[in-house]
């Protein structure tokens, strides 16, 4: 019984953390995963011409 | 010049003229034209091969590279280890311990080997990025996809270049072919999904190893994700999450292998409330409305973003900003939840306008799942109906050999009665894990359907490269429709745009006047499956997940990392911030911090 924080998971792209709790005979009671950055296109795409979107939201799944 | 055309239609739909401050994100009266109508079936092919090629790169990485390390023991590579072999997992036992045959199962030659296709697989993630390249300008972060289509042009060498890292080259004898590749070709080394089947039933001693990319039954991505698979199979049990499917489908060209006028997607769009193969709840791309961008909303509550607690947003109005101190809430992640409405939905919770809104699993496994391609019991049905008798590294008999692989309902094994103490007698305690039942929406199923359909996806290039070829110098060879700006400053043109990225169903919504984006929201999928909780106390997919998981020693929380791994998450869209004062300088240019870090509750 007690508390699990993996931060950061490892072998993911990006950065992301758990934090788990456990119960009797080691079950999962409660979990939360945490996305750990900032995306910001959001604020970057404001105000550009909406063609350039494409091309620069095609960065966000490049890997 | 060409007629002013709205930006709009290159994203998806437009909706026309309508106020932003009384759209609701619901009004159906609204007049929809497809992008498709602008792109070309050229312009679809070259980003179907372009984007297959991505998806065969993502999936094999996944399986290799990001999760086989969870399963297999690289820092006990014997004699096959590489000189700067890959890292150990970051926890685990090691060799010689009592719990060692527990986390690490797959004996010492099999290991060895599967270390081996770690590194051999680094080999066929370049050769697939090889063909992004080809057609895409560079890969990763393809530069060939623009709006309208695609700026590639169609030649013989570029079809006859991605045939020969597909399949071998044709050129040079008759006998190699899609289904006959040559070895070291990507559909070599990723082989068919009854390799594994197929070296069993041929009598081979698990002990006798596959020849490395031989490309027969053994040595192939197919083999190796079932031997790891028939090696762990109570996660066929741990990790389920909800059983709700979505897929927004993608590459619209279909399986041109079978039918060179279908203009399905080969990954369709829908939505899914089973696993099961017959009985559930389905909404497939001929229903009504199957999935629609208007039933899908967000949440900030639990996010590092300043908005109200319970306040609901459709992309169109989504609202972002950032606030790293928040403590309303007690937010914990910077992804936002999204929720699928839908009142006639079983699981619907309120009639309030979104409140009752329902989280969605995205990704490979939700895309076969609505395919049709894949569902509990899949395996089963494939053949595979019982884990093998394989040596392993522990005592005795591999104590899991001939367990079900289970249909849909089934209930999981008591591991006191496999592993603990009326088993083999491993220390400790051990979950019986009876009380879930198999719902085809586990973490080995997202590893087996992610799988699958790298290898159908593969097959289904072949297709494409033949409609290609047939297109070149041909008035329909065009791969690109010029969009331009266009249209009346006045009002705001509403645009979404939904595919399919490797990782699950991506959308993007914009609201634009003629030339400035004046909002933009990417709902991204591990924005779907990473989200945290909603007000209705809903647990984003991967927490339900999470949560009818078990760990057998919290100080070695595998189990968490191997049913995490599982949804292959991508969190990385971070990106540089330039500060600026009033004066319009630059005074700050950093990653984003947080400050003071974000802390739990």
């Amino acid at each position: 019984m007690g508390t699990i924080s993996i931060d950061p998971v490892n072998r993911i792209e990006g950065h992301q953390a758990w934090e788990v709790e456990t119960g009797s005979a080691g079950w999962v009671l409660h979990s939360k995963v945490r996305g750990m950055m900032f995306r910001g296109w959001e604020l970057i795409l404001k105000d550009r011409d909406p063609r350039d979107a494409m091309i620069i939201c095609g960065r966000i799944r490049g890997v | 010049m060409a007629a002013a055309k709205n930006v709009g239609f290159a994203y998806g739909f437009r909706v026309h003229n309508e106020d932003s401050e009384t759209y609701t994100g619901q009004d159906k009266n609204i007049d929809y034209r497809t992008s498709t109508e602008e792109i070309t079936e050229a312009g679809h092919l070259v980003r179907d091969v372009i984007y297959g090629s991505n998806f065969v790169a993502s999936h094999l990485v996944h399986f290799y590279h990001l999760a086989a390390l969870d399963f297999v023991d690289a820092s006990n590579a014997g004699a096959a280890s590489l000189d700067k072999g890959p890292a150990c997992p970051r926890f685990g036992p090691q060799p010689g311990d009592a719990l060692y045959p527990y986390y690490y199962r797959i004996p010492a030659l099999l290991n060895t080997y599967l270390v081996a296709q770690y590194v051999l697989a680094l080999k066929f993630r370049r050769i697939c990025n090889q063909i992004g390249g080809l057609w895409g300008g560079r890969a990763p972060f393809i530069q060939g996809n623009t709006p309208g289509g695609a700026t590639p042009s169609i030649t013989q060498e570029k079809i006859d270049k991605t045939r020969e890292l597909l399949w071998g080259d044709d050129t040079v004898g008759g006998t190699i072919t899609p289904s006959n590749p040559a070895p070291g070709s990507i559909l070599s080394f990723i082989g068919t999904p009854f390799d594994f089947a197929n070296w069993l039933g041929a009598g081979a001693n698990p002990n006798d190893l596959p020849i490395i990319g031989n490309g027969t039954y053994g040595g192939t991505m197919m083999f190796d994700v079932v031997a790891v698979a028939v090696y762990y199979p109570e996660y066929f049990w741990i990790g389920n999450a909800y059983e709700r499917f979505l897929a927004y489908g993608v590459f619209e060209k279909g399986d041109l292998n079978n039918s060179v006028t279908n203009d399905e997607r080969l990954l369709g769009r829908g939505r899914k409330l089973s696993g099961a193969q017959y009985g559930s709840v389905d909404y497939p791309a001929t229903a009504p409305e199957p999935a629609v961008q208007y039933n899908v909303y967000e949440n900030s509550g639990k996010s590092y973003y300043n908005d109200a607690t319970n306040k609901w947003r459709h992309p169109f109005q989504g609202y972002t900003e950032p606030k790293p101190n928040k403590t309303t809430n007690s937010p914990y992640s910077w992804i936002k939840s999204p929720r699928y409405y839908d009142p006639t939905d079983p699981d619907f919770g309120s009639s309030s306008p979104a409140s009752g809104a329902v989280p969605y699993e995205v990704g490979p496994l939700a895309r076969m799942m609505v395919n049709g391609d894949y569902y509990a019991g899949f395996l089963y049905d494939a053949g595979y109906t019982a884990v093998p008798n394989l040596p392993w590294t522990g005592p005795g008999a591999f104590p899991l050999a001939g367990a079900k692989v289970p249909e849909y309902g089934d209930p999981g094994p008591n591991l006191n009665n496999i592993l603990g103490s009326g088993g083999i007698g491993l220390p400790g305690t051990w979950a019986d894990l009876s009380v879930i039942s198999y719902n085809g929406d586990s973490a080995l199923d997202r590893y087996a359907a992610r799988q699958l359909e790298c290898w159908k996806v593969a097959n289904a290039l072949v297709g494409w490269l033949d409609r290609l070829e047939a297109l070149i110098g041909a008035e329909t060879s065009k791969t690109r429709t010029p969009i331009e700006n266009g249209g009346d400053d006045r009002y705001y043109n509403y645009s979404y745009g939904w595919t399919e990225a490797p990782r699950g169903a991506l959308g993007h919504w914009m609201t634009s006047t003629a030339n400035k984006i004046v909002n933009y929201q990417c709902v991204v999928p591990s924005t779907w499956n990473a989200s945290p909780e909603d007000p209705m106390g809903q647990p984003g997919p991967a927490e339900k997940a999470m949560n009818s998981s078990w760990v057998y020693d919290e100080n070695v929380p595998l189990e968490i990392l191997r049913v995490s791994h599982a949804w292959d998450f991508c969190t990385a869209c971070a990106v540089h911030l330039v500060k600026k004062n009033d004066k319009g300088e630059t005074v700050k240019e950093s990653n984003v911090t947080v400050d003071p870090a974000p802390t739990s509750g």
